[in-house]
């Protein structure tokens, strides 16, 4: 029995679609729709691995040209962002179910009546957790599947809620709060906004050019800065191109993955994902009926869509301003990599809570400041998760995953302590 | 009759809007076949007609076949049914 349940822990695909099953039947779907929603749950799975893998590839070789060049070395590594999903799949997904139970019960039974319906914020948020439990030493698996799942609850629960008033201030829209990482760098956006904002001139009230909207489209911008950041690299280091290969054709090659892989994982997120969630809002509407749903982050950008194009174009200069800086200096120890993703969602939300406090200065500045914590807090969090989630954090990094996957690594660390003395 | 809810990501918010549709739909005693996508992947999938933001409409319009329809507050089931009986009354026509 011991050996079936560990070999479906190792095997996340398996795993993930069981719970699927548990979610489609909750549903009371037909048995068809139930086998093939399971099937779609676990293709889903190793979709996703293949687009992470795919990402991770892409940027792997700048680190490693660069760390060739320090006199250390990369130090050894045990487990890295493939292989780390791929053995603690099973984990993530146990974490996320018993996670969202908590996270319910919560608002059952609590003041705080937030339900997170942001569907793969639910996936990444036991990675993070579990990651950190990871690399905090703990090594029973019970324990590990425990604090992540209560570490997930607790931000899903909490983080809504504390965001609210600043949705409902740049919304004018008190019925819904919102369910993304961008919280911390977007709440301090908000703050300064507060402090040196001037409320009188809107982001809205400006004409900005239609063809700046193609930023949307993330796959395509993430592409473009991978391919810039190729060839200044590869100018600086040469070792990055092998034998009989140009630097522009390898740069495009990687650009092009990039982008590729980003859509590989998200379409991987989607089956996944869409299997779980109408089971999960159908189950807490009927637990919790005057709850508060926390949105993805796009929902709110529909109210002031100026307003996060221009976040997004702020927090692209600051940041990538920042980044040369701590490249140069070798401020991290490793390299960092302009964030594309981070800046568009993350710091879109922050220039629409700065907006929110204080118009269009309040979210110029607000944005600023969000854009330099974003990259402080990507380092930091990089370097701390280097046995685990290194290069996925150096891409999805920068917001509440950095923040809180860094003070759950040293919960963690305090837990294993205290556990080890009674081992 | 097959219905795609576009966002930049094609997860989060084009989910809660594939959601609202269905509820709608639901009402109405239609079927149909509703999927969340991103941008890009909607451009190259056959459907009779795409609901998504204001600003990814003005984005995809003119680059797909398919009718689109453009909702502010995916959440808002009053707004969302007012884009679905458009909708349907252009399909009869």
């Amino acid at each position: 029995m011991n050996a079936i349940i560990n070999s479906i822990f190792r095997n996340p695909p398996v795993l993930l679609a069981l719970i699927s099953a548990i979610g489609l039947i909750l549903q009371r779907k037909k048995i068809a729709d139930v086998i093939k929603g399971s099937i779609l749950a676990a293709v889903g799975m190793v979709i996703l691995d293949a687009g992470v893998g795919m990402l991770v590839g892409s940027i792997v070789p700048i680190n490693n040209a660069v760390g060739s060049l320090s006199a250390s070395g990369s130090a050894a590594q045990g487990l890295s962002d493939v292989t780390f999903l791929a053995d603690y799949g099973g984990f993530v997904g146990t974490a996320m179910l018993v996670g969202m139970i908590i996270h319910v019960l919560i608002a059952r039974f609590t003041p705080i009546k937030t339900i997170f319906l942001t569907g793969h914020m639910l996936w990444w948020f036991p990675v993070v957790f579990v990651a950190a439990g990871v690399e905090g030493g703990i090594e029973n698996k019970i324990i590990l599947v425990a604090f992540a799942a209560i570490a997930s609850a607790l931000y899903w629960s909490i983080m809504p809620w504390i965001m609210r008033k600043y949705v409902s201030d740049a919304t004018g829209d008190d019925s819904f709060t919102l369910g993304h990482p961008a919280g911390f760098i977007a709440m301090l956006s908000g703050f300064v906004a507060s402090k040196v904002g001037d409320k009188s001139k809107s982001t809205e009230d400006i004409n900005i050019p239609e063809g700046l909207s193609f930023f949307r489209e993330i796959s395509i911008t993430g592409g473009i800065v991978i391919l810039i950041m190729y060839i200044v690299i590869g100018l600086f280091v040469p070792s990055l191109v092998m034998e009989g290969e140009t630097l522009v054709m390898l740069a495009i090659k990687q650009g092009l993955a990039f982008g590729a892989g980003l859509t590989i994982m998200l379409s991987g997120v989607r089956l996944l994902i869409n299997q779980i969630i109408p089971a999960f809002k159908g189950i807490s509407e009927k637990l919790v009926p005057n709850a508060l749903p926390a949105f993805d982050c796009p929902i709110i950008f529909n109210y002031k869509p100026n307003a996060v194009i221009i976040g997004f174009m702020v927090a692209m200069v600051t940041s990538t301003i920042i980044i040369v800086i701590c490249n140069t200096f070798n401020v991290f120890g490793i390299m960092v990599i302009p964030l594309v993703i981070t800046s568009f969602f993350e710091c879109g939300t922050a220039a629409v809570f700065g907006e929110g406090q204080g118009g269009l200065k309040g979210a110029i500045i607000g944005t600023v400041v969000a854009a330099i914590a974003m990259v402080l807090l990507v380092g930091i969090s990089a370097v701390i998760f280097s046995g685990t989630l290194q290069n996925w954090l150096l891409i999805f990094g920068g917001n509440d995953f950095s923040v809180f996957g860094v003070i759950a690594k040293f919960i963690a660390e305090l837990i294993t302590s205290v556990t080890g003395m009674f081992a | 009759m097959k219905i795609l809810a576009v966002c930049g990501f094609g997860v989060g918010s084009s989910m809660i809007l594939r959601m609202s549709i269905e509820k709608v739909l639901k009402e109405l005693d239609i079927k149909a076949d509703v999927e969340n996508q991103d941008v890009n992947s909607a451009r190259g999938i056959p459907c009779d007609a795409i609901f998504t933001s204001i600003e990814i409409g003005r984005e995809i319009a003119g680059t797909v076949s398919a009718k689109v329809y453009t909702v502010k507050k995916y959440m808002d089931l009053v707004e969302v049914r007012v884009a679905v009986n458009k909708m349907l009354e252009e399909n009869n026509k």
